[in-house]
């Protein structure tokens, strides 16, 4: 039998080990899946923190992604949504042959309608295109504007990052503002199109 | 894991100081905690058990931590010194606690896991061998104590990432130990099998030196580098080590090649002593250690300190062999 650890004191041990009472410990080392339990634990605390930071001193980017949580709360479990992919890179990239193997574009990204968020590292220069789909509309999010996004592409410039971009299906067409879009939308998601930290690079 | 950069700390933890950096921050606090109780409920538990109901029990819980952070008796002994920052919004059993109080706490959150339970106790391994007597159930229970003692030991004086490590590269040997089943479950994906050994290794090795308490011989200067570098909570994939250059600056060392010189010194002398833990017979107080030892030194290790001692890496082969041939008791 797996010895499941609950998720919140998994979160304890990570954060504050010293807090939570040795019986927690005991039942970790005792766990047949004991390293899968804190991987998983260590990831959602990072998801948390990376999110904190993407957040921090960005009061507008807060203020959607809270936006587009409270309106997928409100949506019945999600049967059936169109499939939506996003690519991302050069703007002559499909142009191989001129080009060297770094301008090649990343592989797309199908979005996942049960993810509140996705992300999506860009350079400057960047071009981001998302197939289009007649029940599929998106809104832009940077620091000075909200607003719908018709053509359904991103050409990324310097300053512009992060930039979130809200896709929903069945949205009204014709809504004036977001929050009358996510009102209407049977499908949401987000999509945060960042520039790499190179701090935070892997090994 | 400590606070970290994204953290916004709170310093003024009067009423009107955190109703000002409430203010400050209003988009970002309100973003965190809405964030960290959908989490709550996506992962199947509820929020009703604290009395968040309504349409939306999560706005719910966002207007009380609102509420209480702004309004509510908050004192900065109450809070862990990691979360006294815009993490505490993300610590929803910190909220729980401040709703139903200590004493509601436990029952409230039995109950809120339902969901999670339902799943957690269904089996999906063969229970483990039926344990001979009482006295056995004893000892297995006393050797976890003391497992689990040293592992959050090992948590609090280096970093998730080096438990983790620990947590799979002692998965089998745990089971054996415990008599717990071993699920074989799938290694991590995300890294390479060198990889894994590596830092298995290394975690295994800094988890003996604690069990075993083998700093304690160690003149005090061989201790404080050896402190220094394993033990100082670095989360610096892939060593997990403090740079030598800090460890030179911290005891006063002439530059990071001699910190790394005596680094390595003394990590050779703790390996020593390890290995003659492993094959040596032990103190008659020290057979758990022994036991793990002979686990836990794998070759690897010498590559990950860059250790390049003959009789060392003799012994520790002779110790694998003796391991595979089923020699060591």
């Amino acid at each position: 039998m797996s010895n499941r650890i609950p998720n919140h004191v998994l979160d304890q041990l990570i954060t504050d080990p010293e807090s939570v009472p040795r019986e927690a410990w005991e039942t970790l080392i005792a766990a047949d899946d004991a390293h899968a339990q804190w991987s998983d634990a260590l990831d959602r605390r990072r998801a948390l923190d990376a999110h904190a930071a993407l957040t921090r001193g960005r009061p507008w980017l807060a203020r959607v992604f809270r936006l587009a949580r409270r309106a997928r709360r409100r949506l019945p479990r999600l049967l059936a949504a169109p499939t939506v992919r996003l690519t991302s890179g050069p703007p002559l990239a499909s142009l191989s042959g001129a080009l060297g193997p770094s301008d090649e574009p990343a592989p797309p990204l199908t979005i996942d309608w049960s993810r509140a968020s996705h992300s999506v590292p860009v350079a400057v220069g960047d071009v981001v295109r998302i197939t289009s789909d007649p029940a599929l509309t998106a809104w832009y999010t940077t620091s000075t504007a909200t607003a719908p996004l018709p053509q359904l592409g991103w050409k990324v410039e310097a300053g512009d990052c992060p930039v979130l971009i809200t896709l929903l299906i069945d949205a009204h067409p014709n809504a004036a503002t977001l929050d009358d879009a996510l009102d209407s939308a049977s499908a949401i998601t987000t999509v945060v199109l960042s520039f790499p930290d190179p701090e935070n690079e892997g090994p | 894991m400590a606070s970290n950069d994204a953290d916004i700390p709170i310093t003024d933890w009067s009423r009107v100081g955190r109703a000002a950096f409430f203010q400050e921050h209003r988009d970002e606090i309100l973003n965190l905690v809405d964030l960290a109780f959908t989490d709550w409920i996506d992962q199947g538990n509820s929020l009703a058990p604290f009395g968040f109901r309504g349409d939306d029990p999560v706005d719910d819980a966002v207007a009380f931590v609102q509420n209480r952070f702004c309004e509510g008796e908050l004192t900065e002994e109450l809070i862990d010194e990691d979360c006294r920052s815009t993490r505490l919004f993300t610590k929803v059993v910190f909220w729980f606690q401040q709703k139903v109080g200590q004493k509601g706490l436990k029952a409230c959150l039995r109950r809120a896991q339902q969901g999670q339970r339902a799943e957690q106790l269904t089996p999906r391994h063969a229970p483990p061998p039926a344990r001979s007597d009482a006295e056995a159930k004893v000892l297995f229970r006393q050797v976890g104590r003391q497992l689990a003692a040293v592992l959050r030991d090992l948590a609090s004086r280096t970093c998730p990432d080096l438990v983790g490590h620990w947590l799979e590269a002692s998965q089998a040997w745990r089971s054996v130990l415990l008599q717990t089943s071993d699920s074989g479950a799938p290694p991590n994906p995300k890294m390479s099998a060198a990889w894994r050994s590596k830092r298995g290794a290394d975690a295994l090795l800094r988890y003996l030196i604690l069990g075993a308490a083998l700093l304690d011989p160690l003149a005090q200067d061989a201790r404080a580098v050896l402190e220094a570098a394993l033990f100082s909570n670095a989360d610096n994939p892939p060593t997990y080590r403090a740079p030598d250059k800090s460890i030179a600056e911290q005891l006063g060392l002439p530059g990071s090649r001699a910190a790394k010189s005596l680094r390595q010194q003394h990590t050779t002398a703790v390996l020593q002593a390890a290995v003659d833990l492993a094959t040596q017979p032990a103190p008659f107080d020290q057979p758990l250690w022994r036991w793990v030892a002979q686990h836990s030194l794998p070759l690897s290790i010498l590559e990950v300190h860059g250790i390049r001692d003959a009789d060392l890496k003799a012994r520790l082969r002779e110790l694998k062999e003796h391991k595979s041939e089923g020699g060591l008791a």
